[in-house]
């Protein structure tokens, strides 16, 4: 049974893997990827000047992957929908906003959600976030009303790659 | 020669494997006055087995006995049989117990190690070496997952509570 989930994440990852290294060397581009290797690095390091929802939420995962970019947000929203064979997923949240699309897909298993990926677009924004490990979607909710920041601003201190 | 004859009969009679027509001519020869005195001793054995064999098996004692049969049946329901099924069950859960376990630990890589697992299937090469630099670029980037989450969920929200208000007038028109 093992040897079967892992067969089908691993096709599904595959799609997002694909995905990110067509984009993660081009320079409009900004990429973060953190092996589970350096989750558990980063488990070693100092944690003082953590709330205890990041504590938790960061403690739980296993790895992380985020690419974006500031053009042709629309198109590649597109190209990633046909891209990441969404349908293994279950559709958790869809928002059209303000000519923005955003969608969250989950995986569950055991009545846990432990595979979460976000998908952002509009004309000026693109976004796709995948997380695994076990993924709290209320603690996750919590995150952004302790430090309340919102949107792209977050992210302009991140390096290019 | 005829009393070897009628002795290989009265073997084959005691062995039960005598037809009726050879238990006939059995009888027919112990009927012999010449039969020497050791032999005529069955002749007395037969003349008593005669009366049992006028008793008679109707049809009732077969159906006596089929009905005894089903009702031990319906109440021990074959455990000759039942056995069988557990052990067969049994052994198709050792072989797959057995056959996971082997190929989870044999089998090369991908299924042994989990880390390793994790690894190949994620092929993530980490943007950042320093632990406390990526944990606080993640922090950001979760920042911006859950600002997004709870967009959705307050517009969610102000949905309904506009349903909320659309019903009410809906009702108050009613």
């Amino acid at each position: 049974m093992t040897s079967l989930v892992s067969i089908c994440s691993d096709a599904q990852n595959d799609a997002i893997a694909k995905f990110f290294r067509q984009y993660e060397n081009n320079d409009d581009f900004t990429t973060i990827s953190i092996s589970p290797k350096m989750f558990k690095m980063m488990s070693k390091v100092k944690w003082d000047d953590v709330t205890p929802a990041v504590k938790k939420t960061i403690n739980q995962l296993t790895s992380f992957r985020m690419i974006t970019t500031e053009k042709n947000g629309a198109k590649l929203y597109s190209e990633a929908v046909q891209k990441l064979n969404l349908g293994t997923y279950e559709e958790i949240m869809t928002i059209r906003d303000a000519g923005e699309n955003v969608r969250f897909f989950a995986k569950e298993s055991n009545n846990m959600i432990n595979e979460l990926v976000m998908l952002v677009g509009s004309k000026s924004e693109f976004v796709l976030m995948s997380l695994t490990g076990v993924i709290d979607l209320d603690n996750i909710g919590k995150l952004g009303e302790t430090i309340n920041v919102s949107g792209m601003e977050n992210l302009k201190g991140i390096k290019k790659k | 020669m005829e009393y070897s004859e009628l002795k290989i009969l009265l073997d084959k009679y005691f062995l039960g494997e005598t037809t009726p027509d050879e238990e006939k001519a059995l009888k027919k020869k112990l009927q012999d006055e010449t039969l020497p005195e050791p032999l005529k001793l069955f002749r007395t054995f037969f003349e008593s087995t005669n009366i049992s064999e006028k008793i008679q098996l109707n049809d009732d004692f077969d159906k006596k006995i089929v009905d005894f049969i089903n009702a031990e049946n319906s109440i021990h329901p074959k455990p000759a049989i039942r056995l069988f099924s557990f052990l067969r069950a049994a052994s198709i859960i050792i072989l797959i117990v057995t056959g996971g376990f082997l190929m989870y630990n044999y089998l090369p890589n991908k299924f042994n190690n989990k880390e390793t697992e994790i690894n190949n299937l994620l092929t993530i090469d980490d943007t950042y070496q320093d632990p406390v630099l990526a944990r606080q670029e993640l922090e950001k980037a979760l920042e911006l997952l859950s600002s997004k989450m709870n967009k959705g969920n307050e517009l969610a929200a102000q949905k309904s509570s506009k349903l909320q208000v659309i019903s009410n007038v809906l009702k108050t028109t009613d």
